[in-house]
C-alpha cells in the first residue's frame, strides 16, 4: 500500500456527516476563493478544505470548545493556503536536491522511509493500529468492531502488528546512519 | 505474552503515559542503560507518525468520496457552478 492508494474505509458518523454538509454550504465557496486569490486551482481548493476539516474533525474529537467552527476553519485554510504557497516556493528552489531536503525536516531518521514501511503492514493491520494508537479506541470497542474473540486476543494482535512492522523496518528501513549520524 | 510483544506493550504503555509513577521511573532508567531500548521506543514513535499519516490519508480518501457525492447532487448545483465558474 502506498501513500497514494489507501483506500478509505472511515465510515463518518451522523455529526459529521452534518458538518460536512454545513460545511460545503457555508466556507468551501470561501475557501476556494482564498485559494483561487494566491494562484490555486480547484484541487487546492478542496485539498485545503478538507485538511482543514480534519483538523476540525479532531479538535471535535478531543471536546476543543470552538467558538465558532466556521470562523475557526477559515482560519486553518488561510494558514494551509499560506504553507502549500511556501511549500511550492521551496520545491521550486531545492528542485535539484529533493531527497536531501526530506531528510533534513524528518530529523532522527527518515521519517519518509518508515512511514512507506508502515504502509505495508496490510489493511486489517493498519486499521487495527490506527484505531488503537491514534483513534485510540477503548479495547472493548475495537473487539466489537473488528470480531476478536476476547480483548486478550485483540491485544495480542496489535502487539504482534506492531512487532511485524518494527522488524520490516529493522530489516529493510534502517541503516546505521539512520540512528546515529 | 513473548518477551518481546511484552517489551512493545510497555514501550507503548510508556509513551500513552500509562505507567504509574514507579514504573515509569524504572523504564527511565533502564533507557540511560539500555541503547536497544531507546532505540525501540524511538522506532515505535516513529511507527506511531506513520499510523498518523495512514489514518490521515484515509479520511483524506473518505472525503474525497464524500466530495464527489456531494458534488454530483442535484440539489448542489448552484455551489458546483460557483466553484466551476470561480476556476473557470
Amino acid at each position: 500500500m502506498t501513500l497514494e492508494k489507501v483506500n478509505s474505509s472511515v465510515m463518518f458518523s451522523t455529526a459529521d456527516q452534518r458538518l460536512l454538509d454545513d460545511i460545503y454550504e457555508t466556507a468551501y465557496y470561501r475557501v476556494a476563493r482564498q485559494v483561487k486569490k494566491y494562484g490555486g486551482d480547484a484541487e487546492d481548493a478542496k485539498d485545503v478544505l478538507h485538511d482543514a476539516l480534519i483538523i476540525l474533525m479532531k479538535q471535535r474529537a478531543r471536546q476543543t470548545p470552538i467558538e465558532s467552527e466556521l470562523h475557526y476553519l477559515i482560519g486553518i485554510a488561510k494558514h494551509l493556503i499560506h504553507a502549500k504557497i511556501r511549500k511550492r516556493a521551496n520545491e521550486r528552489q531545492s528542485v535539484e536536491l529533493p531527497e536531501i531536503a526530506e531528510e533534513q525536516t524528518t530529523g532522527f531518521a527518515s521519517q519518509t522511509r518508515i512511514t512507506k514501511l508502515v504502509m505495508t503492514a496490510g489493511k486489517r493491520c493498519l486499521d487495527l493500529l490506527t484505531a488503537a494508537f491514534i483513534e485510540k479506541k477503548p479495547l472493548a470497542v475495537i473487539v466489537n468492531e473488528y470480531g476478536f474473540s476476547s480483548e486478550h486476543s485483540a491485544s495480542v494482535r496489535k502487539y504482534k502488528c506492531l512487532e511485524k512492522i518494527r522488524e520490516r523496518v529493522k530489516t529493510n528501513g534502517m541503516s546505521y546512519e539512520d540512528f546515529f549520524e | 505474552m513473548r518477551t518481546s510483544l511484552n517489551e512493545i506493550k510497555l514501550i507503548a504503555d510508556y509513551l500513552d503515559g500509562n505507567l504509574n509513577p514507579d514504573d515509569r521511573l524504572v523504564f527511565e532508567a533502564r533507557l540511560l542503560l539500555e541503547p536497544e531500548l531507546s532505540l525501540n521506543v524511538s522506532l515505535q514513535k516513529q511507527i506511531y507518525l506513520g499510523l498518523e499519516e495512514y489514518h490521515h490519508q484515509r479520511i483524506k480518501a473518505a472525503l474525497s468520496n464524500w466530495h464527489d457525492e456531494i458534488m454530483a447532487n442535484p440539489g448542489k448545483i448552484n455551489l458546483r457552478n460557483r466553484i466551476l465558474n470561480l476556476f473557470k
